[in-house]
This record gives C-alpha cells, sequence and structure tokens, in this order.
C-alpha cells in the first residue's frame, strides 16, 4: 500500500522545523510503523539522505521510549497502544499521516522527532521513591496488603513514562505521571511514612520543570498506552490536601 | 588453541559446606571505613536491573557512583521487557520449595555448566530480593489475604515464582531506578543519560577509567573511577532478530575484552521457543509470547508437507502434537531448548506453517472447550491481546502461530565468585557476565540474578577490592591512558565516517544474523561453523569497506551508533561460532548435530567439557586463545536431561 | 510564604481554588435560578424575595462581596491557567487531534477560558440591567418595594437583550458541562467509579440550569406568563 507521510525535521533546538513529504509506496500492513520509519530510513541512506532520528528501544510497548504524535494523536489512533505497537495494517492505502515530536517546554527538542525528557527523571527524584537501604527488610509477607489497594497500586505502576499524557494534554501538564506514581505510594504501607512530604515535592517539581496546570481535559488518559485512569490525579490532589501541614 | 590456566582463571570460590561459603566469604572480605567509601568513584555502565541495583546500594554505602545509559533515562532499560516474574525460596505455598531445591533446579536446568557456589548463593539471596522488592513499593500479585501470590514455571515442580501481572521487570526496574533515584536526589549518584561507553581504560593493568560518546554531541568523554561495574545485558542482538530491545548491544563488553577481560562461553544463547514469528525482511524485532502460554497450548503442525490449509480446516487426525508425541511425560512444557529444537526440525522437514514456513501452531482450542473463554481471557487475555495487536489475528479463533527466537545469552564475561573479570577493577553484572545459568537459563531467573548480582553480591564483594586499593593513587582524566583510549576511539568512528560506501548497516546486519541464525542458532555443526566463520571474516572486511554511515558525528545520529554496535557484533559473531565448534558436546543451548542420540536428543559430554571456555584476545588478526575453567561438581552428581 | 500562599500558588492548591471557587458560584446560580422561578408565582412573589433579601442588609453585603472575591479569584485562576498553557508549549502542533475514548475534550471544556470570559462581560452588563438600573415602585401589601417583575417583564420583550441573554445562557451552560465534574476531579471526588456517574449527572445539571434560565425569557417573550 501507498501511504504518505508528513515528518518533522528539525537540525536541533536552535534550528527551526519543518514537515517535510516522503511517500512510501511498499509498505506492507504487517509492518508496525516504526518498522515503515525503518525502512524509510534505509531508503534515505541510500539516495544519501540523512535518516529521521526517532526514539525507540523495546518496540514491546513498554520502554517507553517511542514518541510520535501520529495525526495529531499521541501515538497514534489507537487505544491502549505505544506507537511502536501500531501496526499498518490499521491505515488504509493512499492515507497521509503527519509525524510530529512530542511537543512542550518541558521536553526541549533534540533533532527531528527526538525529545528530552528526563523532566520526567527529576520529578521521580523529587519524591518518587520509597527510603529502604538495601540490608535486611522485614519478610516480604510480614505486612499483608489488602488485595484491592494491591491491585489498584498496580494499575498506577504500569506507567512506562513515555510522556504521551504530557504530549497530547492541551495544557502540557505532567500531572498524570507524576499522580500515578504518588498515588501507588499511597495505596502502600510502605509509602506512609513519606506520604506527604513526597506529594508535596513531585507537585512543586512537576511545576517547576515548566509543565502546564491541568484542566480536567483527561486526554491524557485516553492516550495513555498504559490506560491509567485520571483518578490518579484525583487522589494526588486529595494527598496535596492532606499534606498541607508539610508546606512551608 | 588452548593454553593452560596459568592460574588466571582463579574462580574464588570460598571454603565449606555450599550452605556456609558465602557466610563464610563476606567474614574474610575486607572491609573500607564510611570515611573512607566517600573518596571513592565508582562508575557503573548499564542501569538494568543489575545496574540500577548495584549503583542504588553503592550509593546508599556512601560511595560515590556515576551511572551511563545509552537511553534517555534508566526506566528504559530492556531489563523493563521482563514478563514472567522472579523465582525465591520463599517456600511461602508450603510445597516443599527450600534453597536447596532451588538452587539444584536451577543448576540442573543449566545442564550442569555453571558453578555450585554461585548458584547457591543466587538461591540463598533470592528471598532478600523479595523482601527488598516488596520493601520499596514493588506491587506484586498478592492474595485476597492480603499475602504475595506465587505460580509455576518451567522447570521446576514448585510453585516460586512471584509476578506483577505480565510486567515483572518493568516493576522491579522501577523499584530498582526509585532506589537509584533517591541517591540521585542524595547526590551520591550522578546519571548520564544518552552516553554510550566506547571503551575501557586500564592503568597499571586496572581499571581505572571509561571513555563515552555522548550520544547528543557526539563528544568523547572520559570518566575515572576507582572500580567499574559492567551491567551491560546480553548479546542476543548479534543475530539480528531477537527479543532484545533495538538499543541493547555488545560493545561495552566486547571492549572490555578488546583489553584483555576473558569472555566465557559466548556460545551458549538461549533460543525461546515461543515467539510470534517473522513476517517480511521490514522486521526489525522479536515479540516474546509468554513461556506460560503453553500450560494450555497444545503446540501442532500439519502432518502433511505444504498443507496450505487454513488450520481450522485441518482434521484432528492429520495434525502432528509432535511435543506430545516425543516427549509424553513433558509435553507441550517441554524445556525450552528442546521445544525450540523440536520445532526447527518440523519446520526443517517442510512443515512449518504461514506464509514464510517458519511457524508452528500453538492451539488453545481444547483450552478453550475445557475451561471456557472467560477463564482462558482471564489468563492471558493481555498476551491474546498483544498477539492480535501485532498478528492482527484472533487466537480465540485461530491458533497462534509461534517460532523459536533468541532471547537470552548465558555467555558473557567471565567472572569469578566476587563478580570481578580477569581484569582487577572490572566487574561483570547481570546478563553481561557469563556466571550462574550455565548452558541454558530456567524461566524467572534472569531477574533474580540481576538484582542478586546488585543488590546483594556486589556491595560485599567491592569493598575487599577498593579496601586492597585504599592507598592507590588517584587517575585522572589527564592520565596518557585516556589519551590513548580515546584518540583510537576517534579513530574508529573516523574511519567509519569515512568508509562511504554503498551498503547500509542494516545489510551487514541482517547479512551477519541470517549467518549466525542459520548456523551458530539452534542446531549447529562442524563444517557449517567453520564455514560461518570464514564467511563473517568476509563480510568484516566488506563491511569496512562499503557501509554507508550517514550524517555526522556531532550530532545525534543512531546509524552511526549502530554501526559501531554491528562492528563489534561481526568480531563477537566470529568469537561465538568459534566457541561453539570447540565445544564438542551438546548441552544446554548449544546442540552440536555431531552430539545426539539415535532419537535427536542432546549427549553432553561430561569428561571433556565438565567446564567453562574463556576466551582471550590476542589482536585482530590473531586467534583468541581459550581458558579453561573446569567446574568441580562436590554436592551434586550431574545427570543426563530427559523429558521423555 | 504562609502555608496558605504557598498551598494556593502551587498547580495542585490552584486547581483545588478553581474547584472550590466553582461550586461556591455553582451554588449561588442554583439560588439565582430559584429566585428567578420566582417571577412565574406572579408580581409580588418576585418583588417579595427581592425585597425580602434586600432587606437583610450586612448579611447581604457580606454574602455579596465574598461572591465577588469568588468571582474574581475564579476569573483570574482561568485566564492565569490559560496563560501559563501558552507557555507551556510554545511551539503547537501542525495537526491536533482528540483520541476520543476516555478524553473530556468537547467544545464545553475547550472553550472554559472562551465561555468564562464573556460570562464575565455578561454578568457585567447583567449588573447594569437590573442591579443597579432604577426601579418603578410597586406596593404589596402595603409595603414599597422594587417592581422587580416590571423591570423583568421590559427587558424581555427586548428581542435584542433576550437573544443575548439566552446565547450566555447557553454559554453557561457549556461552561458548567465541564466546570462542575472538573470541580469534583479537582477537588479529588472522585474514582474510577464515579467517574462517568459524576460526569453524567454534571451534563444533566447544567442541561437543567441553562434551561432554567432560558425558560423566563423566552416565556416573557413571547408572552406565555
Amino acid at each position: 500500500m501507498t501511504i504518505h507521510l508528513k515528518i518533522w525535521r528539525q537540525k536541533d533546538r536552535n534550528t527551526p522545523g519543518k514537515l517535510v513529504d516522503y511517500t512510501m509506496d511498499d509498505v506492507n500492513p504487517d509492518m508496525s510503523f516504526l518498522e515503515m520509519l525503518d525502512w524509510l530510513n534505509e531508503r534515505l541512506m541510500n539516495e544519501g539522505k540523512e535518516p529521521i532520528e526517532f526514539d525507540h528501544d523495546c518496540r514491546e510497548g513498554i520502554c517507553g521510549s517511542c514518541n510520535l504524535v501520529l495525526n495529531g494523536m499521541a501515538h497514534g489512533p489507537h487505544e491502549a497502544t505505544a506507537v511502536c505497537q501500531l501496526h499498518m495494517r490499521k491505515y488504509k492505502d493512499g492515507d497521509t499521516i503527519v509525524v510530529e515530536p512530542w511537543r512542550a517546554k518541558a521536553f526541549p527538542m533534540i533533532k527531528d522527532l527526538v525529545v528530552d525528557r528526563s523532566a520526567f527523571d527529576r520529578i521521580m527524584t523529587a519524591g518518587g521513591y520509597i527510603s529502604i537501604n538495601t540490608g535486611a527488610p522485614a519478610d516480604a509477607n510480614a505486612l499483608p496488603i489488602n488485595k484491592y489497594d494491591a491491585d489498584l497500586a498496580f494499575d498506577y505502576a504500569a506507567c512506562i513514562g513515555c510522556g504521551a499524557c504530557v504530549a497530547a494534554c492541551p495544557n502540557s501538564s505532567a500531572s498524570l505521571f507524576t499522580g500515578a506514581k504518588i498515588s501507588q505510594l499511597a495505596h502502600l504501607p510502605q509509602g506512609n511514612p513519606e506520604r506527604k512530604r513526597r506529594v508535596v515535592n513531585m507537585v512543586d517539581k512537576m511545576a517547576e520543570e515548566g509543565f502546564g496546570d491541568c484542566s480536567n481535559f483527561a486526554e491524557c488518559e485516553a492516550v495513555c498506552p498504559a490506560e491509567i485512569s485520571i483518578t490518579a490525579i484525583a487522589e494526588m490532589r486529595r494527598e496535596y490536601f492532606n499534606a498541607l501541614s508539610e508546606i512551608e | 588453541m588452548t593454553a593452560k590456566n596459568n592460574g588466571i582463571l582463579e574462580s574464588k570460590i570460598p571454603e565449606g559446606s555450599l550452605q556456609d561459603k558465602w557466610d563464610n566469604h563476606i567474614n574474610n572480605l575486607r572491609l573500607v571505613n564510611p570515611a573512607n567509601k566517600r573518596k571513592f568513584t565508582i562508575l557503573v555502565v548499564g542501569t538494568g536491573l543489575a545496574g540500577a541495583s548495584a549503583a542504588a546500594s553503592l550509593a546508599e554505602l556512601g560511595y560515590n557512583v556515576k551511572a551511563f545509559t545509552i537511553l534517555d533515562s534508566p526506566r528504559r532499560s530492556h531489563s523493563i521487557a521482563a514478563q514472567g516474574g522472579i523465582n525465591a525460596a520463599k517456600n511461602y505455598p508450603n510445597d516443599g520449595d527450600t534453597i536447596w531445591r532451588l538452587f539444584h533446579d536451577t543448576i540442573k536446568g543449566g545442564d550442569y555448566r555453571s558453578r555450585e557456589a554461585n548458584v547457591y548463593r543466587l538461591a540463598q539471596v533470592s528471598n532478600n530480593i523479595i523482601d527488598q522488592c516488596v520493601a520499596q513499593g514493588v506491587p506484586f500479585a498478592r492474595e485476597y489475604g492480603g499475602l504475595l501470590d506465587n505460580r509455576s514455571f518451567g522447570g521446576a515442580q514448585v510453585s516460586r515464582t512471584f509476578y506483577a501481572r505480565g510486567q515483572t521487570g518493568q516493576q522491579l526496574l522501577l523499584g530498582a531506578y526509585s532506589a537509584m533515584m533517591r541517591q540521585v536526589s542524595a547526590g551520591k549518584i550522578e546519571i548520564y543519560p544518552r552516553r554510550e561507553m566506547l571503551d575501557l581504560v586500564k592503568v597499571d593493568d586496572k581499571a581505572r577509567g571509561i571513555v563515552i560518546r555522548n550520544l547528543i554531541t557526539g563528544e568523547i568523554e572520559r570518566y575515572a573511577g576507582d572500580a567499574v561495574l559492567l551491567c551491560t545485558g546480553g548479546y542476543g542482538n548479534a543475530y539480528y532478530l531477537s527479543t532484545m530491545a533495538k538499543n541493547s548491544n555488545a560493545t561495552a563488553v566486547w571492549r572490555c575484552y578488546k583489553r584483555g577481560a576473558q569472555f566465557g562461553n559466548p556460545s551458549f544463547t538461549q533460543i525461546h521457543p515461543t515467539c510470534i514469528p517473522v513476517s517480511g525482511k521490514y522486521q526489525s524485532k522479536l515479540t516474546l509470547m509468554s513461556e506460560s502460554l503453553r500450560n494450555d497450548g497444545r503446540v501442532w503442525v500439519p502432518k502433511k508437507k505444504g498443507d496450505n490449509r487454513p488450520p481450522n480446516e485441518i482434521p484432528e487426525e492429520e495434525r502432528d502434537y509432535y511435543l506430545e508425541r516425543r516427549y509424553p511425560s513433558f509435553g507441550n512444557l517441554a524445556p525450552r531448548d528442546v521445544s525450540s529444537r523440536s520445532a526447527k526440525y518440523v519446520c526443517d522437514e517442510g512443515r512449518g506453517v504461514g506464509k514464510t514456513g517458519l511457524a508452528v501452531y500453538m492451539d488453545f482450542q481444547d483450552a478453550i472447550e475445557r475451561l471456557g473463554v472467560d477463564a482462558i481471557k482471564a489468563k492471558y487475555g493481555n498476551l491474546f491481546a498483544m498477539y492480535e495487536k501485532i498478528t492482527g489475528e484472533n487466537p480465540y479463533n485461530v491458533p497462534m502461530r509461534i517460532f523459536p527466537a533468541v532471547h537470552f545469552t548465558m555467555g558473557g564475561l567471565w567472572v569469578d565468585y566476587n563478580l570481578s573479570s580477569t581484569i582487577p577493577g572490572l566487574y561483570v553484572l547481570g546478563e553481561a557476565n557469563f556466571a550462574d545459568h550455565g548452558g541454558n537459563r530456567l524461566g524467572a531467573s534472569a531477574l533474580m540474578q540481576g538484582l542478586a548480582d546488585g543488590y546483594f553480591v556486589i556491595p560485599n564483594t567491592l569493598s575487599d577490592y577498593l579496601a586492597e586499593n585504599l592507598h592507590a593513587e588517584k587517575v585522572s582524566t589527564d592520565h596518557e591512558a585516556f589519551d590513548k583510549a580515546e584518540k583510537e576511539t576517534m579513530d574508529r568512528i573516523n574511519k567509519l565516517l569515512n568508509v562511504d560506501g554503498k551498503k547500509t548497516v542494516l545489510d551487514f546486519h541482517r547479512e551477519l544474523g541470517e549467518l549466525m541464525w542459520d548456523h551458530v542458532g539452534m542446531s549447529r555443526n562442524k563444517k557449517d561453523l567453520e564455514m560461518v566463520i570464514r564467511k563473517i571474516t568476509e563480510l568484516r572486511e566488506e563491511f569496512w569497506k562499503d557501509v554507508n554511515i550517514p550524517g555526522e558525528n556531532n550530532t545525534l545520529n543512531k546509524y552511526l551508533e549502530y554501526a559501531l554496535r554491528v562492528a563489534d557484533y561481526m568480531e563477537l559473531g566470529e568469537l561465538m561460532a568459534r566457541d561453539a565448534l570447540d565445544r564438542e558436546e551438546s548441552c544446554g543451548g548449544h546442540f552440536r548435530e555431531e552430539h545426539q542420540t539415535e532419537d535427536g536428543e542432546a549427549v553432553r559430554d561430561d569428561e571433556n567439557f565438565s567446564n567453562v571456555s574463556c576466551w582471550e584476545y590476542k589482536g585482530d588478526d590473531k586467534k583468541p586463545v581459550k581458558h579453561v575453567e573446569d567446574l568441580n561438581f562436590e554436592f551434586v552428581t550431574p545427570t543426563q536431561r530427559s523429558y521423555k | 510564604m504562609s502555608k496558605a500562599a504557598t498551598f494556593l500558588k502551587s498547580q495542585v492548591g490552584r486547581k483545588i481554588a478553581t474547584g472550590v471557587t466553582g461550586i461556591g458560584l455553582v451554588l449561588f446560580i442554583i439560588v439565582h435560578l430559584l429566585g428567578n422561578l420566582a417571577y412565574f408565582a406572579g408580581p409580588e412573589a418576585i418583588n417579595t424575595y427581592s425585597y425580602t433579601l434586600h432587606q437583610m442588609g450586612p448579611i447581604l453585603w457580606v454574602v455579596r462581596l465574598g461572591l465577588l472575591a469568588f468571582f474574581v479569584y475564579h476569573v483570574w485562576l482561568g485566564i492565569s491557567i490559560w496563560l501559563e498553557k501558552r507557555r507551556a508549549r510554545p511551539e503547537g502542533y501542525s495537526v491536533y487531534a482528540s483520541r476520543g475514548g476516555a478524553s473530556r475534550q468537547n467544545w464545553s471544556s475547550r472553550s472554559m477560558v472562551v465561555t468564562g470570559i464573556l460570562l464575565l462581560i455578561f454578568v457585567f452588563t447583567h449588573l447594569y440591567t437590573f442591579a443597579f438600573h432604577d426601579f418603578a415602585t410597586a406596593i404589596h401589601d402595603g409595603v414599597e418595594m422594587h417592581d422587580v417583575h416590571q423591570r423583568l417583564t421590559e427587558v424581555f420583550q427586548n428581542p435584542v437583550y433576550t437573544i443575548y441573554y439566552v446565547v450566555i445562557m447557553v454559554l453557561l451552560g457549556m461552561h458548567l458541562r465541564h466546570g462542575v465534574w472538573s470541580a469534583f476531579q479537582s477537588l479529588g471526588w472522585m474514582s474510577r467509579k464515579s467517574n462517568p456517574i459524576i460526569y453524567s449527572i454534571a451534563f444533566v445539571l447544567a442541561v437543567i440550569i441553562a434551561l432554567g434560565f432560558i425558560g423566563l425569557p423566552i416565556s416573557i417573550y413571547f408572552g406565555l406568563v
């Protein structure tokens, strides 16, 4: 099948970018979207042109590396699917696809479709952990956790840190990412001692990194490959309110 | 050429009974006092389970840690993709599990090609790993009573596998990553993302630094430290197609090999039987379907060659359930190496299915009839959904098509009991080392080993080395050894960029992969291995004459990174073939056609090959030299595996 | 900075404040709507209602000032969040689309700042038309009071004002369609289960309020009362 691509090309942060047209005539419906880009890159290299840079790694939808906005939707048109798991059979012969990078001030451009998402690591550094040293913690079964909370904690822990929530959010808010980690740890007794300090520090860090406010559009939940619910954001707000005593 | 050991491969296995070795060892290791720990800088390369857990644990102890990853965040390391679970001898289900049993299953599963002491230690610390992870907030599966749930996995008769849905690797990695981020916030770890180690710097024969390429700017950076921890994972991508992530590579390991670290058992690779088959030339990687599916899926191919009918139209009596036929007692649950080989045989006979003929069916129809669709959905829903996403076929109605794929490499840099390579100060952790899985890894053991090495082994053993070097002079990055390493690295990069040939890196990698898969894969023979060694040499020459690298060095350039890795895969591929050729026996994942029974089962040669083959680099134009570490089985008796 | 100031400046605090002020304003709107409905009971009812309110003296002023403070704060928060959003994505997408599904992006949620500003303008004109306008005098049970009934009847016979009012009330409905649900989410009163329920209730409430307000001018204009 034939696919028309309009792909964002940008040399570096300081050079303005633009959409460039490419037409692929030999797209196999069983190809993944990224394999089509590989295919295109091979063609470009054979033509002596510079290939397109894009982030990818596991190609199984779990590492969170891939980050493409296809026709205005983060990770493309299918729910619960990272773009590496999107296959061309979902498109029709002759379709046009506009491919853009995540766009947010907090995710500065590196090159073409690659952006810098280290702001997420810094949010994690602000408190996305439980302070326990390697050593001899109590036996794993010493502290039973009811299945409801354990399952809920897992739902939030499933975040792959891809940043689609930020990319899709009209406000570029990182609330779903931050809320998911806060809510995961809030549902586990192990997370309790640092609960208040954690939410205050992580929420502050999120703003400091330049992410926008959340306006409850819930677009983040719609594009999340790990299907994390915006209940995470509601929980984060509850946690923040309960942490008033820790605010300075 | 085989050289005498010369005492280089001193395994340093401690004295005492198997149960006491690790404790005795800890008691005898030298310590570094807290004030002195601050004076040491440890370079950790790779931030998967082994790297992240080591970095966090060492930083907690007070060492200064610099951690390097080729990815944009440590959280994306490929440990994240492990699905099934992690073993531990907790015996929570009260089904008779013990540390001894876990040890015994693991060493037997590895076809008696690993060290008793190492494997026993692994089983010993397995329980601490679970405790540690739970304390970090890893959301393992739980029962209604609030206690941890276990499930069974291949190669064991007890339920000892802890899991977090189908994403155990992800949850464990995020636990280790969060412990690491805590130390970042404490100022004890500095993380260097999008950096690739391109060389090891030795001063006075000790590892004292690394040379790194900044993948965004292309600049070469130098880092000096008191010890280097290599936690860079396996080298399965030498086969081009594997279940490894696209960026997983062997370059760091290979560069250390070329600086003098010996490579243990390079030919030991694990080929996983249940992966989604290749669909075309454009295929970039393979996706694993969890082994757990074999609990309910029946594997079959048509009895007739070239039977192109849709699977549902092939009547029962014309199907060959070959695993059930050949291995009546284990059936569809035969171990990974055996299942993979059987699939290859039926496809070689021309009975493979699908467009390419390189696939077999895994059929859930009987299980659906027996248990109902809902029960199957509850057990495997997410796997079925993933299969449908990738293939566009619904496995509830049509059988899955599966085929083996390269999945894990048991080989790696040789390490002693302390995880030290043959270069003092260079430690190798996780899949990057050769150690604990022998000739074949059991399911749910890789996560266990990565975390055991990082959380519990290295914090103890490293202090012994550092204590010995407490008064050693600090090396600065101005040292001439750094100049030399940087220059060699730059020369290699420039040489590549200046080839200006016609073929893409992908062309070469695919060619290499095809050679490796066809002849150094599931089944190997002398003639083919000799041919492969010759062909790889030719391919290497062609590569350096005709590869086309686009773009420049001073910017993000993924195909340049890739070319550097492929150049190393070609050298490594040759060593893998050499090792396979040298090992005149069949054991675990290594199957030599010359060494099989009449009905095609593996024949081990314990008399001549109860050992680790360790290869020493002697120069690009010289053959590597093999050294041997003998494996002594004091506590278990090697037996022939049988799954009939 | 005091705890309260830090809290209110944080992203979560701002959102909670938007929700609290929003809920306050919605409660006012509901009371206002109930008051409006008194028109249908005849001149005496609505005039007496208005008179009674005015007799409350200082309490009325407290309520008025509180309402004003809520209103100003709500508007300021809304505008600043909107400004922040522009800052957080300096370079926009060439193509942008909502995925649908769980998304709550729609005409209502995307236009909050626009409908909000129009409502702000409306409030000024509305106060000018009613609160700051001279009223005729009516006498009920011997008490002199403003003839609110007469003023309403007069205003809503003007087609331009009636159309303007109806349009604004539709916009109010849109604002509340997202705003009411959003307030619950902002205050953390939400779970995966209650989310769709609250979203539906918010829709019904928005429709009732909008229709309730529209009912009066339409009835007057077409002479139905």
